[in-house]
């Protein structure tokens, strides 16, 4: 994509400062438009998509249904409080996958690292972060992202909340907490992969493993996964506390009820690390001369 | 014959050379299985059988399902639609194998390392930080065999029909994604049959899918037994027979297609 020949020739639309701030999210929403455009070109594909996305909540949310036509409860939790757990969890993870699906290792550790691609992206006097999120914008994920809404929705119609503004605010920005930490993992994900794309599956134990762990209540799992899931990868922040504060649960692992106040600066420091990771493999890569 | 056999064992060799990405690919299978393990006991609690399921099979049934993600290719195989998109089909065609038993005999070589790599060491695993259950007879093993070789072959004659939509569309990894998705509830993979309504199960088990992951776990906890358990052997023998002709049908039709655009 020239998009240098394409700000030069074109005045009226010329991103006057491609290196300022603005002058990225200009560009990335450029490199994002014409994603989408391209994207909705294959029309019958797309809505294609859509459906099989649609089909694939509606069975991620049939097992646990199923689950609970059997079991009375999960970890003493209800179907509606594990629904929203599940509905949280999972608009969380489909929003960060259609933003950042640029940096999941299929995409990038296959096609940018492994066959050379990223090469092209460094040689541009673009941001090369810029660049590989804006390189996969997946509209059809639509179907995922409103499938995990539609759950939220049910699960929120099945149990009692104390509703404020506060906790109304405070569900959005678990959301958004859930998107950047998400995303944060992807990224982590990509850095990783500038040392080693072959066993790069075992990140899908952190992406879909933490998508899985986190549809669940926390303390339903044994000590040594819950520790992994607390201090090395921090998922208990993601869903779990945030909810227990929502709905007004004492934790049964003895935690303080502000911890639900963390989640949102854990989900950024999460973010950070994947960032410093890329960072750190872009300098390798460039160092090494591939 | 020898041909097939040659070239299943190549496809073997092939699998045994990426020995870091079945590693990882184990590891994470593992982890899941310890996933769903734990939310199996978290849910049993007190509760000791659910649905003829007693914990101990629940557990080992979650080692099961993922030992064999490996064999029956469950997330999936787009090694045939790739081949067709790059044209290297051509050159598949014109080869002195039938297309159909040339794309089996790979599938066959591959997916015996997959279980052997990946399924028996699960299982090991399993037996090593759950404990599981364990057929008790002979007759048991047998069946249960039997069962994994037929769920094999439907996993593979599924692909092949799925892949085989890649002669007539640009898109067929969207379709074929979708198409093995569409596997994982019907098989029983995501949550056991049995725990099904029963209106679910009879929609499931319209299906060829649960031959693919449902029947050989029943078979290995015992739940099904002798007469019952060879008559599900032969439905899944009975799904394999349709899957492949309709398979041998399609890709006839694209071979035909292919030869008539010059291709």
């Amino acid at each position: 994509m020239d998009y240098k020949r394409y700000a030069i020739g074109d005045t009226r639309s010329e991103i006057k400062n491609p290196k300022s701030a603005i002058g990225n999210w200009q560009l990335y929403r450029r490199l994002v438009g014409a994603q989408v455009r391209s994207q909705m070109q294959y029309r019958a594909s797309f809505i294609f998509d859509c459906i099989a996305q649609f089909i694939g909540t509606i069975v991620d949310f049939a097992v646990v249904a199923v689950l609970f036509t059997r079991f009375p409860s999960i970890g003493g939790w209800s179907l509606g409080e594990v629904g929203l757990l599940y509905g949280l969890s999972s608009l969380s993870f489909a929003l960060a996958d259609m933003l950042g699906s640029g940096f999941d290792y299929i995409t990038f550790g296959a096609t940018m690292v492994r066959q050379g691609g990223f090469d092209q992206i460094l040689v541009r006097p673009v941001n090369p972060f810029l660049q590989v999120l804006a390189s996969q914008f997946v509209v059809r994920r639509i179907g995922r992202i409103l499938q995990g809404a539609l759950i939220l929705a049910i699960a929120l119609s099945l149990i009692q909340v104390a509703w404020t503004p506060l906790k109304i605010a405070f569900t959005l920005v678990t959301i958004a907490g859930g998107i950047v930490f998400f995303m944060g993992l992807f990224i982590f994900g990509s850095g990783v992969s500038f040392w080693t794309v072959e066993s790069l599956e075992a990140i899908n134990i952190v992406t879909y493993g933490g998508q899985m762990m986190t549809s669940y209540p926390m303390h339903i799992f044994q000590g040594w996964l819950r520790a992994v899931f607390m201090f090395i990868i921090p998922m208990a922040f993601v869903t779990y506390y945030p909810v227990l504060w929502l709905l007004d649960k004492p934790d049964p692992l003895g935690g303080p009820t502000w911890l639900a106040f963390l989640a949102p600066i854990v989900c950024l420091v999460v973010f950070g690390a994947g960032v410093w990771m890329w960072g750190f493999g872009v300098r390798h890569y460039q160092s090494t001369g591939s | 014959m020898r041909l097939y056999v040659e070239l299943a064992k190549k496809s073997f060799q092939r699998q045994v050379a990426y020995r870091s990405a079945t590693l990882a690919g184990f590891v994470t299978n593992l982890f899941f299985g310890a996933l769903r393990a734990e939310v199996m006991i978290a849910v049993y609690g007190m509760q000791t059988s659910v649905a003829g399921y007693s914990l101990d099979d629940a557990i080992t049934y979650t080692g099961l399902t993922q030992a064999l993600i490996g064999a029956t290719a469950l997330w999936g195989w787009y090694d045939m639609i790739r081949s067709i998109k790059s044209g290297e089909v051509a050159s598949d065609l014109s080869k002195p194998f039938d297309y159909y038993s040339f794309w089996l005999a790979q599938d066959v070589g591959r997916s015996i390392y997959q279980l052997l790599a990946r399924g028996v060491t699960m299982m090991i695993a399993y037996a090593l930080i759950f404990g599981i259950s364990l057929p008790i007879t002979i007759e048991q093993w047998a069946l249960t065999l039997l069962s994994v070789a037929f769920a094999m072959l439907i996993g593979f004659a599924w692909r092949f029909l799925v892949s085989a939509v890649a002669f007539w569309t640009t898109d067929a990894v969207g379709f074929a994604r979708m198409a093995y998705f569409l596997v994982l509830f019907p098989s029983g993979f995501l949550v056991p049959i049995a725990f099904m309504p029963d209106w679910l199960q009879a929609l499931c088990r319209a299906t060829p899918f649960p031959g693919v992951v449902d029947t050989p776990v029943t078979i290995y906890l015992g739940h099904t037994q002798g007469v019952e358990a060879i008559v599900l052997i032969l439905i899944q023998a009975a799904w394999s027979v349709v899957l492949i002709a309709l398979g041998r049908t399609v890709a006839e039709a694209g071979r035909r297609k292919l030869t008539i655009q010059g291709g």
